[in-house]
C-alpha cells in the first residue's frame, strides 16, 4: 500500500475550512511575489505623499486665496457638472436601456466614447465646437455674444463632457437589469409612462443613480486634460483642484501636497460611499 | 375611467407570442368569477396581459362593458393605463419603495385624485380588507398571505370594472392558502364586474369560480361550472388534476369498447358512438384471485407502482384498460401488493360515468385530443 504523505493543518485552518467550506487558502509562491509588488507600487505614493504632507500649516495653505478659490471652483463646476448629467444623462440613460430604434447601438458606442476618449482630444473638440471659431461656438458668439471658452462655464461642459458617461453607464445597466414587472403592475393600475418612470423606475433604480453621480462627481473633480485644452487656467476663473496641483508642484509644492490630501479625502469618501458596489467582490454589479 | 359598476367582457381574438398562439372566445357577465384552469404554457398568463393590455392582440378584438378596448382589425388599441382594469399580479408585484398605503393610494393617485383623497380611498379599502394595521409598512414586511391582500386592494382601490388573478394563491404556503382562499372568495363575491382567475390548482379553481375554463395549448378544451367539469372531464390533463381514470372509447349500449384496449359494461342508456368514462380510483376493488362478485367489470392487471398518499396508497395498474386505484395501507400490506405483482380488478358497472363529449369548442382539437385518451393515466 502506498504512504500518503504526511501534512498537517492547524486548529484554526480546520475552523476556517470547516465553517466557510472550500479547499485551501494558501497563496501560491509564483503569485505571491509579483502581489505584493503590485500593492508596494499603488500604496507608497499615497505614502510619499502622506509623509511629505506639510501638518504643521495645513490649514494656514487651505485657508490661502489660490487654494481655497481652486477648491471652491472645483466644488461648484463638478457639482454642476453632476446635476447636469443627472438632467440630461438619465433620461438619455432610460432611452438607450428601453426603445430599440435603428443606430441605437452606434448612439450608445458615441455616448460611451468619452469614456476611453483621452481627456485632452475632448478638450480639442470642445474648442473645434465651441470655441470662438467652432462650428457652434461661431454662432453663439456672432448672434448671442457668447463665448464659452476660458470661462467657468467651459469649465463645467468640459468636466459634464468627461463625467457624464460614467453616470449614464452606471444607470443604463440600472436599468437594464430592472424588473419591469412592477412597470407593467404601474401601468395596469393607471399610470402613464412618464409617471411611471417618476413614480416607479427612477425610485427603483434610485441606488444605481446614487451611485453614478458619485462616480461622476468625483470624475468631474479630477478632471485636468479637457479643462485645461478647453478651459484654460486662470486663477479663480477656470483653475480648478488638479490644474492648481500642476502648476503648484513648481511654484509652491506644499501647496500641491495639501491640495492632492484634499483629493485623497475626497477619493476616500467616494470609495466609502461606493463600497457596496465595488468592495464586495466579484459578484456584484 | 367609468367606475366599476362592471360591465361584460367578452374577449374573441388570437394572441400570438414567439411560437404559441392562444385563441379564445370567451364571455363573462357582471359578477361573475370565471375560473381558468390549465397546465404550465397552456396561455393563461397570456390571455390575462391581452386583456390588460400589456400585449396587443394579432386578430379579433376584446370588449369591456361594451367599449372596444383592442382590435386588431381596426387598429384600435387602449393603453394598459387606460383600461378600467385590475390586475393582482402572481408574485404581487407590490412597489417595494412605498408603503402599504401609498401602494394602495397609487391608483387613485394617477388617475387624479388628490393625495389626501387617494389616501383616504386607500385607507378605506385597507380597513375593508383588515390590513388597517399595516398601512406604514413596507411590503417586504408583510406576510405572503398579507401581501395577497395588499395586492388585492391595490387592484380594486383603482375602482376597476373588471378583475384579473393571476394565480392569487400559489406564492402563499399550504397553510395560509386555504385561510386566504376562503377570505378571497368573500371578496370576489362583492366585487360587481366580471373576474377572471387563472390557476393549475383545481381545488382553488373550484372554490373560487363559479365557472370554469380549460386552457390547454392556448385553446380552451372544455368549459363548465365546477362540478360539471370535476365529474365529467374532457381531457387527460383535467381527469389528472382530479384523480379520476379516463377512458376514450365506443359505446354500443350496455358495452364500452375502449380505444386503448378492453371492455367495460356500463348501464345501458342505448347510447351509440363515441364516449368518455370516467372511473374513480376509489371504486375499484382489489383481489388476489378472480372475484366472485356482483361487480360486472372484472379484469386482470399487474402492479407497476405504488404512491403512497395521505390516507391512502395509489396503485398505478397495467392492463386492458390500465387504471389507477386507491387502497388503505393496510390493504397494501394486507395482501402483500408489491410492483410486478398480477392481480384481479374490479368495478361496479354503476360507478362507470359515461358520457359523450361533444361541446369541443375547438373542432380541429378534438380527433387529437381523443386518440389520446385511451391511454394509462400517470400521476
Amino acid at each position: 500500500m502506498e504512504t500518503l504523505p504526511s501534512a498537517r493543518l492547524s486548529t484554526r485552518e480546520r475552523q476556517r475550512r470547516s465553517i466557510r467550506g472550500g479547499g485551501s487558502r494558501s497563496v501560491p509562491a509564483p503569485l505571491l511575489a509579483p502581489s505584493l509588488i503590485a500593492v508596494l507600487f499603488l500604496v507608497l505614493p499615497l505614502i510619499g505623499l502622506i509623509i511629505r504632507a506639510p501638518w504643521e500649516n495645513l490649514w494656514s495653505i487651505l485657508r490661502h486665496s489660490d487654494t481655497s478659490q481652486a477648491l471652491r471652483l472645483s466644488l461648484w463646476t463638478s457639482t454642476a457638472a453632476t446635476a447636469i448629467s443627472l438632467v440630461i444623462g438619465v433620461p438619455l440613460a432610460w432611452v438607450l436601456a428601453r426603445t430599440d430604434f435603428p443606430g441605437v447601438r452606434l448612439l450608445r458606442a458615441l455616448v460611451t466614447l468619452p469614456l476611453v476618449l483621452p481627456p485632452v482630444v475632448g478638450g480639442v473638440a470642445l474648442l473645434l465646437a465651441f470655441g470662438r471659431r467652432g462650428f457652434v461656438g461661431r454662432y453663439l458668439d456672432e448672434w448671442f455674444g457668447i463665448t464659452i471658452p476660458f470661462s467657468p462655464a467651459a469649465v463645467v461642459m468640459a468636466e459634464t463632457f468627461v463625467a457624464m458617461p460614467f453616470l449614464i453607464v452606471t444607470v443604463e445597466g440600472a436599468l437594464r437589469s430592472a424588473d419591469l414587472g412592477f412597470e407593467e403592475a404601474a401601468a395596469t393600475l393607471g399610470a402613464s409612462k412618464m409617471t411611471v418612470f417618476r413614480r416607479i423606475t427612477v425610485p427603483l433604480v434610485a441606488p444605481s443613480l446614487g451611485a453614478g453621480a458619485v462616480l461622476c462627481w468625483a470624475r468631474a473633480l479630477g478632471e485636468f486634460g479637457a479643462t485645461i485644452t478647453f478651459a484654460g487656467s486662470f486663477p479663480g476663473r477656470t483653475e480648478t483642484m488638479p490644474i492648481a496641483v500642476y502648476y503648484a508642484l513648481e511654484s509652491d509644492p506644499d501647496a500641491a501636497i495639501v491640495l492632492s490630501l484634499v483629493l485623497l479625502l475626497v477619493s476616500v469618501i467616494v470609495l466609502v460611499t461606493l463600497r457596496d458596489r465595488w468592495l464586495r467582490g466579484g459578484s456584484t454589479q | 375611467m367609468t367606475p366599476g359598476a362592471g360591465g361584460e367582457l367578452d374577449f374573441d381574438a388570437e394572441v400570438s407570442r414567439g411560437g404559441f398562439t392562444l385563441r379564445v372566445a370567451l364571455t363573462a357577465p357582471p359578477g361573475e368569477v370565471l375560473g381558468i384552469l390549465g397546465p404550465n404554457g397552456s396561455g393563461k398568463s397570456t390571455l390575462l396581459s391581452a386583456v390588460a393590455g400589456l400585449i396587443p392582440v394579432s386578430t379579433g378584438r376584446i370588449l369591456v362593458d361594451g367599449r372596444v378596448v383592442d382590435d386588431a382589425g381596426t387598429g384600435k388599441f387602449l393603453e394598459a393605463a387606460q383600461r378600467p382594469v385590475g390586475f393582482v399580479f402572481q408574485n404581487y408585484r407590490l412597489f417595494p419603495h412605498m408603503t402599504v398605503l401609498d401602494n394602495v393610494a397609487f391608483s387613485p393617485r394617477v388617475r387624479g385624485l388628490s393625495r389626501r383623497e387617494s389616501r383616504a380611498r386607500a385607507s378605506d379599502w385597507l380597513q375593508r380588507l383588515g390590513l388597517a394595521s399595516f398601512a406604514d409598512r413596507r411590503p417586504a414586511d408583510l406576510s405572503g398571505g398579507q401581501a395577497q391582500r395588499v395586492a388585492l386592494a391595490r387592484a380594486l382601490a383603482g375602482d376597476p370594472a373588471l378583475l384579473l388573478l393571476d394565480e392569487p394563491l400559489s406564492a402563499l404556503d399550504a397553510r395560509t392558502r386555504l385561510d386566504v382562499q376562503s377570505e378571497l372568495s368573500h371578496h370576489l363575491a362583492d366585487f360587481t364586474g366580471p373576474c377572471l382567475l387563472v390557476t393549475h390548482d383545481p381545488l382553488e379553481a373550484l372554490v373560487l369560480a363559479d365557472r370554469l375554463l380549460v386552457l390547454e395549448e392556448g385553446r380552451i378544451v372544455q368549459s363548465g361550472t365546477p362540478a360539471e367539469i370535476a365529474r365529467r372531464p374532457a381531457t387527460e390533463y383535467v381527469a389528472r388534476l382530479v384523480g379520476l381514470n379516463l377512458y376514450g372509447g365506443k359505446v354500443d349500449g350496455a358495452e364500452v369498447r375502449l380505444r386503448g384496449g378492453g371492455v367495460f359494461v356500463v348501464p345501458d342508456h342505448g347510447q351509440h358512438g363515441d364516449v368518455l368514462v370516467a372511473l374513480r380510483p376509489s371504486s375499484v376493488i382489489v383481489s388476489l384471485e378472480r372475484p366472485d362478485t356482483s361487480a360486472r367489470n372484472t379484469w386482470p392487471a399487474t402492479i407497476v407502482g405504488l404512491t403512497p398518499l395521505t390516507d391512502r396508497v395509489r396503485i398505478d395498474l397495467e392492463g386492458e384498460p390500465s387504471a389507477l386505484v386507491d387502497v388503505t395501507p393496510a390493504a397494501v400490506s394486507a395482501l402483500a401488493l408489491t410492483s410486478g405483482r398480477p392481480v384481479w380488478l374490479s368495478a361496479k358497472a354503476s360507478d362507470l360515468e359515461v358520457y359523450s363529449y361533444r361541446d369541443e369548442p375547438n373542432d380541429d382539437l378534438g380527433p387529437l385530443r381523443l386518440r389520446r385518451r385511451g391511454r394509462r393515466l400517470k400521476l
